[in-house]
């Protein structure tokens, strides 16, 4: 006898997911790691997956999901340690769907009955790819401070022609994109539809997964940390909306590294953060997993396992 | 098995029954994310319904920021949300705003994407036929985060307070005034700073102030707080000490006006967004603002209950009557 559970994988584009799907697939499925949660057994099509897996064995980037190739990918897995079994479904939303919540304020209505199926989600975060918004003031310190140090005669700082007050300025200023919004900003959004949707249900379960932890600067911070730091509005938001949500953070590296070169060519990969070419390792030891819930660092079901407690 | 370009592998074990079934279902549509579109909320201004709304659903503090054209009013609204992006309003978090897109529409002129040089607030152009328009937070004190706090925040063009100033049916008007539960009455600091146009200044916010009193919407059980804007516009210079001695007088004076026909009468400045040549750190002020906002008010006094006239025969109207005396 198994539960099925169903867990959303959230975040903008390029945020990871598909990429985590890929690798763990891979882990579940080739069975390797002592802890990780295992594939109990095939069922359906596995042809979405296994075109991924191949894609992140390859070191190609994974493709990311388009709205049109949108699916619910479904797994049944085992655990190792109590050898309970659980259905996993994961709907692969694109990056797109979540970027439409906040700049068209419309969801599909599939998803909100996912969403409304689900009893938690991983909530996934590419810091390399985080917009944050930059006030005028602010740069200007910062313009300031390097005109400081710069030489006599660099240019450092170039004026719209409108505000030098130059005859027949034009007006260059740009108008407000919603698409272009501070990445926390469009998360929060995003979290307050799931809350307003699940209006009078227990707490949503959010594992927040920053991906591609690797090339987070500072490897001694947290993932809590590094949220706090970097995206101040979600981690305030997170504290105090306890009620609605359950969370806890991860820092992941589904890729292990930075791959040399796109999808179109299959070629060395760049370096393992350690020095050792990627293609050197073991698939299941290129996962990296970080964070205050984590005991095995190679464990990507490690959130899983977090969210199915 | 099947490959993908649909050609036989024929090493490949063959299972042709199982296949058939199991091509029938690899044939099912996996995209099963199809379908109609719902609506979200749009996350622009509130109106008057949508504000509605959301105090019959839960406490919420109502604040009508009002002052000239110019004085600041959406100023000091977009600093108050930029402090909370940047996570920097000691002693509060930020919570959820159900205006995140007012928010952001409006911040975007002062930031580096609109590749303005100077930073810029976009002119409020609501106006009376428009009806009142609010922007939301919800917020909690760090030493409470279950405890949130919701505010809606006025966000009306000058305008409409200039005419109120002159005329007591139009300020009869402002229904959401007579309901609010603090007015914050704007000066624009650079005015003030300004000798030639210091007086008007304080002129007008005495002005506001009066009409409103007099024509019932504000009262007895009014919160009322007159902000300086542009404190940065304070800088020391030749003129300062003639400028505080200025300012000190303009305090009493307005103290003397109106403090005993209210209930709380109190005066702070805010740097909202302070110049560049200014030292003054961004949002000075705003966060005693919100403390004193969030601590005091009509919820938390005692209750000072007018005589209800014979002529209400609705609890209701004898219950607005009590407390705001206003019909």
């Amino acid at each position: 006898m198994s539960r099925e559970s169903q867990f959303l994988l959230i975040g903008l584009q390029g945020a990871g997911k598909t990429t985590f799907l890929a690798a763990l697939w891979h882990v579940v499925e080739a069975g390797k790691h002592p802890s990780a949660l295992l594939l109990d057994r095939l069922d359906g099509n596995s042809r979405y997956l296994n075109t991924i897996r191949k894609d992140w064995l390859e070191f190609r980037k994974v493709p990311r999901t388009t709205q049109e190739s949108e699916r619910v990918v479904s797994m049944r897995l085992k655990s190792q340690q109590t050898a309970e079994k659980v259905v996993l479904n994961f709907p692969d939303l694109s990056g797109e769907s979540f970027e439409q919540q906040w700049t068209d304020r419309q969801w599909k209505r599939t998803y909100k009955e996912l969403l409304e199926a689900a009893s938690g989600g991983l909530l996934f975060i590419n810091p390399e790819s985080v917009k944050s918004s930059v006030r005028i003031d602010e740069a200007d310190s910062i313009l300031a401070e390097l005109e400081d140090i710069s030489e006599q005669g660099e240019a450092a700082v170039s004026l719209p022609s409108q505000e030098r007050g130059e005859e027949g300025a034009i007006d260059e200023s740009v108008a407000w994109d919603k698409k272009r919004s501070p990445t926390q900003v469009q998360l929060v959004e995003i979290l307050q539809f799931i809350e307003a949707s699940r209006f009078q249900k227990g707490p949503f379960k959010i594992a927040v997964v920053i991906s591609a932890w690797d090339r987070v600067g500072d490897q001694n911070l947290e993932p809590a940390d590094w949220v706090a730091r970097n995206l101040p509005l979600l981690s305030q938001f997170l504290k105090t909306n306890e009620g609605a949500f359950r969370f806890e953070f991860f820092g992941l590296s589904a890729q292990g590294g930075v791959y040399a070169l796109d999808a179109s060519q299959n070629q060395n990969v760049d370096s393992h953060p350690l020095d050792e070419p990627l293609a050197d390792i073991d698939p299941t030891q290129r996962v990296k997993v970080v964070g205050n819930s984590v005991d095995d660092a190679n464990d990507i079901t490690t959130p899983i396992k977090w969210l199915m407690r | 098995m099947i490959s993908d370009d649909d050609t036989v592998d024929e090493d490949a074990e063959v299972d042709l029954e199982k296949e058939t079934t199991e091509t029938s279902r690899d044939d099912a549509p996996q995209n099963v994310l199809e379908g109609e579109y719902l609506d979200l909320p749009h996350g622009k201004d509130f109106d008057d319904h949508s504000a509605r709304l959301l105090t019959i659903s839960r406490p919420v503090r109502t604040i009508v920021i009002a002052g000239p054209v110019s004085s600041g009013k959406t100023t000091l609204l977009l600093s108050m949300y930029e402090l909370f992006l940047k996570g920097s309003m000691p002693g509060w978090l930020f919570s959820g705003c159900g205006t995140l897109h007012g928010f952001e529409q409006r911040c975007h002129p002062s930031r580096i994407e609109s590749n303005r040089a100077i930073a810029h607030t976009e002119r409020t152009l609501t106006n009376r036929e428009d009806g009142v328009r609010y922007l939301h937070l919800k917020m909690s004190r760090e030493t409470e985060p279950d405890a949130p706090l919701d505010f809606l925040f006025t966000d009306l063009t000058g305008e409409i307070y200039e005419e109120a100033s002159h005329s007591t049916e139009v300020c009869k008007e402002l229904e959401f005034v007579a309901i609010c539960d603090h007015f914050v009455v704007l000066i624009d600091g650079e005015r003030l700073s300004s000798k030639l146009t210091r007086h008007s200044a304080i002129q007008e916010a005495s002005t506001l102030v009066r009409t409103m009193l007099d024509s019932n919407v504000l009262g007895s059980q009014s919160f009322i707080r007159i902000l300086l804007t542009k404190a940065d516009a304070f800088a020391p210079t030749a003129s300062a000490a003639d400028l505080n001695s200025f300012r000190v007088d303009a305090v009493d004076y307005l103290r003397t006006q109106f403090g005993d026909r209210v209930a709380s009468l109190t005066f702070s400045e805010v740097a909202a967004r302070p110049s560049q040549a200014s030292e003054v750190p961004f949002g000075q002020g705003i966060v005693e603002l919100l403390d004193h906002w969030a601590s005091v008010g009509p919820r938390e006094r005692s209750m000072q209950l007018n005589r209800s006239p014979s002529a209400c025969l609705r609890e209701s109207q004898a219950f607005f009557y009590r407390h705001f005396r206003h019909l």
